[in-house]
């Protein structure tokens, strides 16, 4: 049995042993608060080379010599969800960075954000129209008959399509976090996904805003994401390297586009309610979606504690695909730690570019006529 | 009196007797009809497929009703066909109780119904705690607004504003269903607080008898956050709460469109494109960006072929 005098007197010497500490925290956090802090996020500078409608498309050119240049650009492809600011979160901790310093030219595709005439795009309009519009785009201004794709999240599930529709185009297909299986119970999304009435809330809202879909992530684990994350907050608000992370974090999470309506009933529906990807029963378009014609290299990387996509919805994939060649890739981190976190930058991104890197043959020249990239851009510059 | 007059007066007694006797007639029929229609329990309850069909027949009863009174008080500006028997009078007298009784009975039947409403409302009022709200409460809750209140929101518009009555109680009704369900949502939201509590307490209890206790409140937090993500998690997978969250997006979506109705009205009397309208034109607009986007890439394709 306790001493519960002996209990209080230690909780009162804590009390006043931390309210001693507390009025220092406060002068240090206030100076903190106060100070300029860098929050800056996306700082690395790049070229609007295209654009359509409210997508376009950054470039990244590497700054290394042409003998450590790869020959093959990297075009990638973001989520319809939050954006793909995350990829270039600060210097130290940005993939975009990574890649640039080993030799790739990244091409980056910007989804913008959709507005109310965007409510009746379909994921068609997205695949066959946006991300061959840009594929192309690469394709000409490269001087290459195939480019390498990298797919975010449902980027990559939209990489994935794209693929099979197109493996003339694709050289080799790089998938991170990626969504193919959807009937799993492990991740909550796909539990709830399953009894929304979609319909209705299409119908009712046309485009899902971008703060309701927040609010969901939110609530996947509210202990940790409304209450861990800010007491932590409130533990470090005194150490500004903290705080700018920390804000640079709620910068990008905040920064949440809406997602066009009819995308997100054919997503919910095709992918999340009937799972037709993986059963390779899938139509966009009227087209079929066979996996078997997705025959380019396929790395496939996915995160063990990832919330949002966990690993049952992420490793079935290279199993279906036609090509002999895959690799999956379990990393023990989280759906963003994989991207972000200082432990994953040796590990994940180093990993794409030494794959890319040892399947980096030259690619056949592209017989077109159209414009290189010596030759006029098509848009303005908008370095940064 | 002279015969022929005398036979004028018979005729006219006669023809102002007739048609005073169909409007009671009919008269007695709407009201009868009402009855009826309020009163389920009565012997001949009416058997209508719908309220609408029930109206429409009341309202003929009643337009003839009205037709056969007009002609009827025409005829009495006429002096020559206003004088009345004795009898008819009396013929009259009755007509004019049968009517009393009918509207009595009709009334008495709409009272006994509003108040029977009345008293289920009550009785489910009574049912319900709202002192201690729990699960089985909102429920009880969700399930009166649902069975009783909404009801009266449902109830038929009439008139040159029907439209307009219609989408604002439509609104009104959404926004309480929302409502429920958006209450019965935190509460869910709450139980794994409440929880954590309660099994931190006992944790502690325990604990203090073995003698041990967490250094530092570092540790409390620790423990408690622990306990409250398990809680959060498990609820998270039931159907319950799956349910009950499908349901409050659902009805807030749905609040939403009701709602964007009724100012649709309002914006229709300014001189300001409707959503409804500006969406069919961007419907139109993708469609139309669809086969421009597609013919331009056959061509640029067939251009490529061409070199």
């Amino acid at each position: 049995m306790i001493d519960v005098s002996q209990l209080a007197d230690k909780f009162f010497d804590d009390m006043a042993d931390n309210s001693q500490k507390a009025k220092s925290y406060l002068n240090d956090a206030f100076e903190a608060l106060t100070s300029d802090l860098d929050d800056t996020i996306a700082a690395t500078p790049y070229e609007t080379v295209y654009k359509e409608d409210r997508i376009k498309l950054k470039y990244y050119e590497s700054k290394v010599s042409n003998k450590k240049k790869r020959k093959t650009p990297l075009l990638i492809v973001y989520a319809l969800i939050n954006r793909e600011t995350m990829l270039d979160l600060q210097p130290g901790r940005s993939v975009i960075e990574k890649f640039l310093d080993d030799g790739i030219d990244v091409y980056m595709l910007e989804w913008g954000y959709p507005s109310f005439k965007d409510k009746y795009l379909t994921i068609e309009d997205h695949i066959e129209g946006y991300i061959d519009n840009v594929v192309d785009f690469v394709r000409n201004r490269e001087n290459t008959e195939k480019v390498n794709l990298m797919g975010i999240c449902m980027g990559g599930t939209f990489c994935t399509i794209y693929s099979s529709f197109h493996p003339e185009k694709v050289k080799n297909l790089v998938l991170t976090v990626t969504p193919s299986n959807f009937d799993t119970n492990e991740g909550l999304l796909h539990v709830w996904m399953k009894q929304i009435d979609v319909d209705k809330i299409v119908d009712g809202f046309g485009n899902i805003p971008g703060d309701i879909m927040n609010f969901g992530f939110l609530l996947l684990n509210p202990a940790r994401l409304i209450i861990d994350k800010y007491k932590g907050f409130l533990n470090n608000i005194d150490n500004k390297v903290f705080l700018e992370n920390f804000v640079r974090m709620e910068k990008w999470i905040y920064d949440s586009p809406d997602f066009p309506g009819e995308t997100f009933r054919e997503f919910i529906k095709k992918m999340y309610q009937q799972n037709l990807l993986i059963k390779n029963e899938l139509t966009i378009g009227g087209k079929k979606v066979d996996l078997s014609k997705v025959t380019m290299p396929v790395l496939n990387i996915y995160a063990q504690f990832d919330h949002l996509v966990p690993p049952s919805a992420a490793d079935k994939l290279t199993s279906v695909v036609g090509s002999k060649d895959t690799e999956d890739l379990c990393l023990e981190t989280g759906h963003i730690g994989i991207y972000v976190s200082s432990k994953f930058q040796k590990k994940f991104a180093p990993k794409i570019s030494q794959w890319l890197l040892e399947r980096d043959k030259p690619e056949a020249k592209k017989k077109t006529t159209a414009k290189s990239k010596n030759s006029k851009k098509q848009s303005s510059s908008e370095a940064a | 009196m002279n015969e022929k007059n005398q036979n004028s007066e018979e005729k006219s007694n006669s023809k102002s007797s007739e048609m005073f006797e169909n409007w009671v007639s009919l008269s007695g029929q709407f009201f009868d009809d009402i009855n009826k229609l309020w009163n389920t329990g009565s012997k001949e309850p009416m058997q209508f497929r719908s309220f609408e069909e029930a109206m429409e027949q009341i309202n003929s009863t009643w337009q003839l009703s009205l037709k056969t009174w007009q002609s009827f008080t025409e005829s009495l500006q006429n002096p020559d066909e206003s004088i009345l028997s004795e009898e008819a009078l009396e013929e009259r007298r009755k007509a004019l109780e049968k009517i009393m009784e009918a509207m009595a009975e009709s009334f008495k039947a709409f009272q006994e119904k509003s108040m029977e409403q009345a008293e289920t409302m009550k009785n489910s009022f009574e049912d319900m705690d709202f002192k201690k709200i729990d699960k089985e409460m909102l429920k009880k809750w969700q399930s009166f607004y649902e069975n009783d209140l909404s009801k009266i929101f449902g109830m038929p518009q009439v008139g040159l504003g029907r439209e307009y009555q219609k989408k604002i109680a439509d609104a009104l009704d959404k926004f309480n269903l929302f409502n429920a369900s958006a209450i019965e949502f935190l509460y869910f939201f709450y139980l794994p607080m409440e929880k954590t509590f309660i099994l931190m307490q006992k944790d502690m209890e325990k604990m203090v008898a073995e003698g041990r206790m967490p250094e530092n409140s570092e540790e409390y937090y620790k423990m408690w956050l622990k306990k409250l993500e398990s809680h959060y998690m498990s609820m998270f997978h039931s159907n319950e709460y799956v349910s009950v969250m499908a349901k409050t997006l659902e009805n807030m979506a749905q609040f939403k469109s009701a709602r964007d109705s009724v100012l649709e009205d309002v914006v229709s009397s300014m001189p300001v494109p409707t959503k409804s309208e500006i969406d069919e034109m961007y419907q139109e607009i993708a469609e139309l960006k669809r086969v421009v986007k597609r013919l331009e890439k056959e061509k640029r394709k067939e251009e490529e072929n061409t070199e």
